[in-house]
């Protein structure tokens, strides 16, 4: 019972960090029809960069991830402004492409300057606290939270604010946007921000947890990639929802099956959700049963 | 805001750099006017304002706002010079709310909430339907419901010229005639617009001056008198075509 307990609270907090990492992806996807092949790499740079920060200048990666969430965010609003808003409006080979040059780049200076030695980020977070009667790594718990607050504040902001709501027109009706006003250029290099910002904190929140290479990220991707493909496209909240269905899944067949089988529960809940959702992808589309 | 004029001069445009759809348009809106553009399918018609409002580049031509010339004006600054669009379709954001919706419609206010919630106030009365919908989502509305919502979200910061492309096209016929009423309406409130439409008769039920426009070129213009009579004449004509 309370390794159940355990499994369950610690699968919820990886898929917090999960849905950081998978909701940059999914909004670029969704508002700009954008597959951000890069968005792994730039998380796995934060990821690295709140190494460096600790090894050199003894930065606390709670304080790093913060400062990498805000850093990231100009960050991407710069790749979008360069790169990006170049070739948006040429065939999507275009796009996909140079993202994919994107990611290339940023892997092949991680393996320069860090090579491809496993690191590992958290070093006063190693231990354990004890909840009720449930253990759970501190490493996890603050990676969680940060990732839950990160989410929250991107959230509230989509929801509630001005720019926010053009953002939604805009995801709705690029052109309709326009015509009333809306330069759609402007807030989809803010929204690129967003999602690069949320790269930053899932990469530093998963660096917390497992050791990592920088080639890693790909598992990173394709994992986003799963929570958007099952989440669909829909908004934050079916993101969160599949990515928390994900972490407790793993956790659950982490706890319960051997380590070989995780990858195919998750797969396997990929199959089954597109088979009862098939518009899959599209994720607008009104299921008729 | 002043009376002016809305012109199109030479123009010349389509959507491969070798197949112009307009071949050298010359048009011109006269202020607190209905001008109208008929023409077959394929004729051009919505292309004149997709170029108009920026959606499409001019390959040759001009396009001038009483002296000032706006060709090459990016499409989400001309709401601000009072020049508005009501495209072909279906335009509401549907997952937004219908309160939502306006509120993008009042974009060009910026952080001015003050004008933006009189503008909501003003239309909310104009429309009360809208005003009991406001928090449903827009793509929960009817079809004649959404087009009234577009209407009123294109008219929301009181722009002077109006294009509007096949405002009924697919509307079920009994909502036709209100949208043609809420155009008038519209004329009657001093609008200059500008009206693409395949319902010729109604069309020319509201229109001060008729462009005829047939394979990207101007076929035939004039003052409405002109061309009232023979409706059935124009219509047969493109049959034939």
């Amino acid at each position: 019972m309370t390794s159940l307990v355990a499994a369950i609270v610690n699968g919820l907090l990886l898929g917090m960090i999960y849905a950081a990492i998978s909701a940059g992806l999914s909004l670029t996807l969704g508002v700009m029809g954008l597959i951000n092949v890069a968005h792994s790499a730039i998380a796995m740079f934060g990821a690295y960069l709140a190494w460096s920060a600790m090894h050199a200048w003894g930065i606390d990666p709670v304080l790093a991830l913060a400062l990498i969430t805000i850093g990231f965010f100009f960050v991407g609003m710069a790749v979008e402004r360069l790169l990006v808003r170049r070739v948006y409006d040429e065939p999507p080979e275009a796009s996909l492409l140079s993202l994919f040059g994107l990611m290339i780049v940023l892997e092949s200076i991680l393996v320069l300057v860090f090579t491809t030695t496993e690191r590992a980020l958290p070093v006063q977070y190693t231990s354990a606290i004890q909840i009720g009667f449930v253990r759970v790594g501190v490493a996890r718990l603050v990676g969680g939270a940060a990732a839950l607050v990160a989410i929250l504040v991107a959230h509230g902001f989509l929801r509630r604010s001005r720019l926010g709501r053009g953002i939604r027109a805009m995801a709705s009706n690029r052109d309709a946007a326009r015509i009333l006003g809306v330069d759609t250029e402007r807030l989809s290099m803010l929204l690129f921000g967003i999602g690069t910002a949320l790269a930053g904190t899932g990469g530093v929140a998963m660096a917390m947890i497992f050791p990592f290479t920088p080639g890693d990220h790909l598992n990173w991707l394709t994992l986003a990639i799963l929570v958007v493909i099952i989440g669909g496209l829909g908004g934050l909240p079916r993101t969160i929802l599949a990515a928390l269905s994900i972490g407790l899944v793993e956790s659950l067949a982490g706890a319960y099956l051997p380590f070989q089988y995780v990858s195919i529960v998750l797969y396997a809940l990929l199959i089954v959700t597109l088979w009862i959702r098939r518009e899959g992808l599209a994720g607008e589309a009104v299921r008729t049963l | 805001m002043t009376a002016t004029h809305l012109r199109m001069l030479g123009a010349v445009a389509g959507y491969t750099p070798t197949i112009p759809v307009l071949q050298g348009i010359d048009l011109e809106v006269s202020p607190e006017r209905c001008t109208v553009v008929l023409g077959p399918n394929g004729s051009g018609k919505s292309t004149i304002l997709r170029v108009l409002y920026g959606l499409l580049d001019l390959q040759e031509g001009e396009i001038r706002l009483g002296d000032r010339r706006i060709d090459g004006t990016p499409t989400h600054r001309l709401l601000e010079m009072g020049v508005a669009f009501l495209p072909q379709g279906r335009s509401v954001f549907p997952q937004l709310t219908v309160d939502e919706n306006l509120r993008v419609g009042g974009w060009i206010f910026g952080r001015d909430v003050h004008r933006l919630e009189e503008a909501l106030d003003r239309v909310y009365a104009q429309y009360p339907l809208l005003a009991n919908m406001s928090q449903a989502p827009a793509g929960s509305l009817s079809g004649g419901q959404q087009r009234m919502l577009e209407i009123a979200r294109m008219v929301l910061t009181d722009p002077q010229v109006l294009l509007i492309d096949e405002p009924s096209a697919g509307l079920a016929p009994n909502l036709v005639d209100e949208v043609y009423v809420e155009i008038e309406r519209l004329k009657a409130d001093g609008k200059t617009v500008l009206l693409v439409d395949q319902n010729v008769e109604a069309a020319i039920g509201l229109a001060d001056h008729v462009y005829i426009v047939e394979y990207g070129k101007v076929k035939a213009e004039g003052q409405v008198d002109d061309f009232a009579g023979d409706v059935a004449g124009i219509v047969r004509e493109w049959l034939r075509v």
